[in-house]
């Protein structure tokens, strides 16, 4: 597939252009997926003075490392590599603590699976977001690794969107807590690749709260 | 492929278990009671009946084996048939000591309500102690006129006693399947340093104590606007979806996590509350 899965090794064999710019443009944050009306419940972090500029790199960390990031990843990459879609889905949406984060991840699924099968005419049904991206790169042939990787960046630059808009960080602070996150979110990606389905497991405890408390919140601008 | 079945009660390494305990306990309706149906002990795992005091069977389990460490395989099944009620806790909170590098507890709970069955789980505090590894597992079938109600609260350490956990693993899985599909899957992983992993902001922000608690009933929606009243801001509930509802709680000890889950409980579940759980 041209990628040698390890972050910082040479690749003999770069990936094709066309299978690169196939991934960057399903992965894109203006792939019509509506990620923008999602924060994950940092709204309600924010607005409650949990999650601050000073410690939003942190929380990132915590959703990413703990939370549903390296959940998604696991069932990212199981989608990529096998043909269980149908159970994986089952299982993403059954794990979705909050209602709002099942809309999230239902809803988001759905536009994605919507366009894909429009502009690649691929049979992918609308699933949870982080399983029909990967029902697509395996029907994509797209190597699972970089994709579980990109879509994770783009998670992660998502919520940073969402805290510009929630909280006094600049533009260049918030890229810098991306570029941060880089090698956590190579980590992530490699070990998800070698993972099953019982290795998901969170603790983010304090993201779910969030979530559950921003459905009552009495003035907002996010969808969760 | 979802499906977790618990594994059997011999030890997968060979090693010399240290406890094992299985636990079955079933109930029916019999006109306007429910009766016990089928009971079986084994090793160190106990069954108690208080008296009762409302419609449903009352059960109190025991760890006769006074905690649990690595090698340890407990499981417990509870059941009640169509029409019948029962709540079980537990006689004690359950300690999770420290296991011997490479082995881990193992706890497995199924628990089935029939139609028009209602199912309360509602044991004491899980202690995590340092070097703990404690592996549980939890599902449970219900139908679509079940009602199913889960508490497990969790202490992680007890710094007014010293009592740091510097190093440890969790895992639990609870899986819930009504009329056969899953509506509802929880996967907690806790390992490591848990002192700093809980002072962690996404996590549980300094927290010592926590909750889990799920209630499946059909009637679940009308339960939320008052829970959410009686809730601190470290904790939430969710209507995951229709008939699902979902809580997290958060507190600093485990005195101040059961001050919060005593009201919750009271409201969530239909029978008074076990006698274990007064303050």
């Amino acid at each position: 597939m041209g990628w040698v899965g390890r972050w910082g090794t040479a690749t003999p064999t770069p990936m094709l252009t066309e299978t690169l710019l196939t991934l960057t443009q399903i992965l894109a944050s203006t792939y019509p997926v509506g990620a923008f009306a999602y924060s994950h419940g940092l709204e309600r972090l924010a607005t409650d003075g949990t999650i601050t500029p000073d410690r939003l790199g942190d929380w990132l960390t915590d959703v990413l490392d703990h939370g549903a990031g390296r959940a998604d990843a696991i069932l990212l990459a199981l989608a990529a590599t096998t043909d269980a879609a149908t159970d994986l889905n089952d299982y993403a949406l059954a794990l979705a603590p909050t209602r709002e984060r099942r809309q999230e991840t239902l809803h988001q699924g759905a536009a994605f699976a919507a366009t894909t099968r429009a502009v690649w005419g691929i049979d992918v049904a609308d699933m949870a977001y982080p399983v029909a991206v990967g029902r697509a790169a395996r029907l994509l042939d797209l190597p699972s690794e970089p994709v579980t990787a990109v879509w994770l960046q783009g998670v992660a630059a998502n919520l940073i969107q969402c805290a510009l808009r929630l909280m006094p960080l600049g533009q260049t602070a918030g890229q810098r807590i991306l570029h941060d996150l880089t090698p956590l979110i190579g980590r992530i990606a490699a070990e998800a690749q070698h993972a099953a389905l019982d290795d998901i497991g969170s603790a983010a405890f304090v993201t779910d709260i969030g979530s559950m408390r921003h459905e009552t919140q009495y003035s907002r601008i996010f969808r969760s | 492929m979802t499906r977790l079945d618990p594994p059997a009660l011999t030890p997968a390494t060979g090693r010399q278990p240290r406890a094992i305990g299985d636990l079955v306990v079933s109930v029916r309706r019999d006109g306007s009671q429910t009766r016990l149906d089928g009971l079986r002990q084994m090793g160190s795992l106990k069954a108690l009946f208080p008296r009762r005091y409302g419609p449903a069977v009352e059960t109190v389990f025991l760890n006769t084996a006074g905690g649990l460490t690595g090698g340890d395989r407990m499981r417990m099944s509870v059941r009640a048939d169509e029409g019948a009620a029962i709540q079980i806790s537990s006689q004690a909170a359950e300690r999770a000591y420290r296991a011997q590098p490479g082995s881990e507890a193992r706890l497995d709970v199924h628990l089935s309500a029939g139609a028009n069955a209602a199912l309360a789980w509602i044991p004491q505090e899980t202690l995590l102690f340092d070097g703990a590894a404690l592996r549980r597992r939890l599902t449970a079938d219900i139908t679509g006129t079940s009602r199913l109600l889960i508490v497990e609260p969790l202490i992680l350490g007890r710094p007014a006693m010293g009592e740091v956990v510097r190093d440890a693993a969790f895992h639990d899985r609870w899986q819930v399947r009504c009329d056969g599909s899953l509506i509802f899957a929880d996967a907690v992983n806790l390992s490591g340093d848990l002192a700093a992993r809980l002072d962690r902001p996404g996590i549980a922000g300094g927290a010592g104590a926590m909750a889990s608690v799920l209630l499946a009933a059909p009637e679940a929606e009308a339960h939320l606007p008052p829970l959410r009243a009686l809730l601190p801001d470290t904790c939430g509930a969710s209507l995951i979806r229709d008939g699902l509802l979902f809580l997290r709680l958060l507190a600093p000890d485990g005195f101040a996590l059961r001050k919060i889950l005593i009201p919750v409980i009271e409201a969530l579940s239909l029978s008074p509350l076990p006698k274990v759980w007064r303050l």
